[in-house]
């Protein structure tokens, strides 16, 4: 499968589960297109349908009881038109994803420089010699201290930063074109977490990497991505470069979401501003706008209609789906929302 | 400094304790029996024992003594070489019948266990038909319709412990299947063979092994079974069964020792094999990055 565009496109897709109480759809009609070598953080709440988006750009749910509407295009591949037995060659070269817990992404019982060798065989371009060269080669570009040795340990005399290491350096071993990484840094220190960030941040500017991030930390987002798609209850309801969306948010959940993420920078005055209430069951999803029942700034028409996605008039890259988005200024959606808490 | 110093010395003997007291003596025992039994029943014909089929070595029902260890049958017939004979057949039908079974059903089991659910399902379906048959009357069936020779006992026997042995390695298969790490061998493009048996297949070698030991010990009883019928080897070539059945049908008043030995043989025998697969099970469930 070669690739001939340079861009990623996903135009209205909706993922559901058939289940014994009806149909759940996880993703609903979400579309966004991504020009190669970019970073897309996708963030949201646990529930949002964040990693059923990411696992499903490369078809990686098991497709038994599920529903898949719309289309996928990576780099001109049709995905979502591609037969189950044609997927395998949609991974290593063309799509590879890195999983959140590294321990349990490995297999326990193989030698770390086998389960990257593994990899670099179904490329089938390598022969003995020059597989156990491009093993520790790749371990070094990850940053394994002593990679020769190294690679003779399992995964569990590894640390968890080397673990991770590791998987990137398998998802890596056939250079990709996309990289999904589904919350590589949450089980890690604090500490690692940087440093694998960096780590990632350098790979994707090496090979000319597309990287999707999913992710519920902020502090991530900000790091790391260009671009950031919000999701909320299967809909990406805002979308636009990083600096915009977390300076400007339009959309109140966007708002709220950073508003309730804690910052070293937060003035000692300010209080952390959770989010009431939970996300709505997804068998049971508000009529309007999904996010409306926990808006404070909702009016009766976010309770009715559901608002589509709109481009920003100035920013024609920023996204948002709502009817009544906050004013542009930041300093002005400030003074609102002042008001709007006091006029509660 | 004086504490790490005290420390030492008792902290490697603690740790020697707790890595041997893994398997136990128990275990060792049983091992060493299971190899003894399977070395002598390999070199049978090398040894300095009398021909097991060769009548009047000495007399008839004469009990244990020191040119014939275990004694003589009812023609004379020397029992310990009986017994040692009479080894190769349990021995070969208890592995031979579930390294097939293994082979087959472990294969069926992983194709089965890693793959789409209407293969599963049907797969799954035959084997619990299978199951559902009554073993001995299955076991009778099968010797009745063919013949009773060594190969025949050892298919049908295996035939029996294919769906059973299938289901326990399909079950494996499903639980490691379902790890991370069989999916992040999926997107790193590996074929599904290769995920099968390069994946899958290293992680559930412990439950192989475990219910390995444990079928080869019920294999062995099965053979004993049909030979206490005398549905097992044609006489006069000896086996456990068949010796237990001769000993017990016409001479158990006369000489219980002729029905003792053989006994003893098949129940300490299966005894061990349970013993080792139970006590490896412990041990891999224990261990850490084990399943």
């Amino acid at each position: 499968m070669e690739p001939t565009t340079d861009s990623i496109s996903v135009e209205n897709l909706s993922v559901s589960f058939k289940t014994d109480r009806g149909l759940l759809k996880a993703v609903d009609s979400v579309s966004f297109s991504l020009r190669k070598g970019s970073i897309l953080g996708i963030v949201g709440e646990s529930g949002s349908g964040k990693t059923v988006l990411s696992r499903t750009l490369i078809r990686l749910l098991p497709e038994t009881n599920l529903k898949i509407e719309g289309s996928i295009d990576l780099f001109g591949i049709k995905v979502t038109s591609l037969k189950q037995r044609q997927l395998r060659h949609l991974y290593g070269s063309l799509a590879s994803i890195i999983f959140q817990d590294p321990l349990t992404a490995l297999n326990p019982v193989m030698k770390i420089k086998k389960q990257i060798a593994e990899t670099l065989k179904v490329a089938s371009n390598h022969n003995g010699s020059n597989i156990k060269k491009s093993v520790i080669d790749l371990l070094d570009r990850v940053g394994i201290p002593d990679p020769k040795s190294k690679s003779e340990s399992y995964p569990h005399q590894l640390s968890g930063g080397q673990r991770q290491r590791v998987m990137i350096a398998s998802a890596i071993a056939n250079s990709p074109k996309l990289l999904i990484a589904d919350e590589p840094t949450t089980a890690l220190d604090v500490t690692i977490q940087l440093q694998i960030l960096k780590l990632l941040k350098e790979l994707q500017k090496q090979n000319d990497m597309t990287l999707i991030m999913v992710t519920h930390d902020l502090g991530v987002v900000e790091y790391i991505c260009d671009y950031v798609a919000v999701m909320y209850a299967g809909k990406i309801v805002e979308f636009g470069r990083t600096e915009d969306i977390l300076s400007r948010p339009l959309m109140p959940y966007t708002r709220a979401l950073i508003d309730s993420t804690p910052s070293i920078h937060r003035d000692k005055s300010e209080k952390l501003m959770p989010i009431e209430s939970m996300i709505p069951d997804p068998f049971n999803l508000p009529k309007g706008c999904r996010f409306a029942p926990r808006c404070r700034h909702s009016q009766t028409r976010c309770l009715i209609e559901s608002p589509r996605p709109t481009q920003d008039a100035i920013n024609t890259s920023h996204s948002y789906s709502c009817f009544y988005p906050l004013k542009n200024e930041w300093a002005v959606s400030k003074a609102n929302e002042t008001i709007a808490t006091s006029d509660e | 400094m004086t504490l790490t110093v005290t420390e030492k010395p008792n902290a490697t003997p603690v740790a020697k304790r707790s890595s041997s007291k893994g398997l136990g003596w128990f275990f060792w025992a049983c091992t060493f029996w299971v190899l003894a039994v399977i070395i002598l029943a390999i070199i049978a014909p090398l040894l300095p024992i009398d021909n097991p089929n060769k009548t009047f070595v000495c007399q008839p029902f004469s009990g244990p003594s020191g040119s014939h260890l275990l004694g003589c049958d009812d023609l004379g017939r020397d029992i310990l070489s009986r017994i040692i004979f009479g080894s190769r057949v349990s021995m070969f039908v208890g592995i031979v019948s579930i390294g097939i079974g293994l082979i087959i059903g472990g294969f069926l089991g992983l194709i089965s266990g890693y793959n789409n659910k209407k293969l599963d399902t049907v797969m799954n379906t035959i084997a619990n038909i299978i199951i559902s048959f009554p073993t001995l009357i299955l076991l009778l069936a099968i010797v009745a319709v063919f013949n009773h020779s060594l190969i025949v006992i050892t298919l049908s026997i295996s035939f029996i412990s294919i769906p059973l042995l299938f289901r326990v390695i399909r079950s494996a298969t499903i639980s490691v299947a379902n790890k991370e790490f069989v999916q992040a061998a999926r997107t790193m493009g590996s074929s599904r063979i290769r995920i099968v048996f390069v994946e899958i297949l290293p992680n559930i070698t412990p439950i192989i092994v475990v219910y390995g030991c444990l079928g080869i010990g019920s294999a062995i009883i099965a053979e004993g079974t049909l030979a206490f019928l005398g549905l097992s080897v044609s006489l006069p070539t000896p086996s456990w069964g068949n010796m237990i059945a001769e000993g017990a049908q016409s001479f158990l008043r006369r000489d219980f020792l002729l029905t003792l030995w053989p006994s003893i043989m098949i129940i300490m025998t299966v005894v061990c094999f349970n013993f080792i697969s139970q006590r490896l099970e412990g041990k891999f469930n224990s261990g850490d990055g084990a399943i």
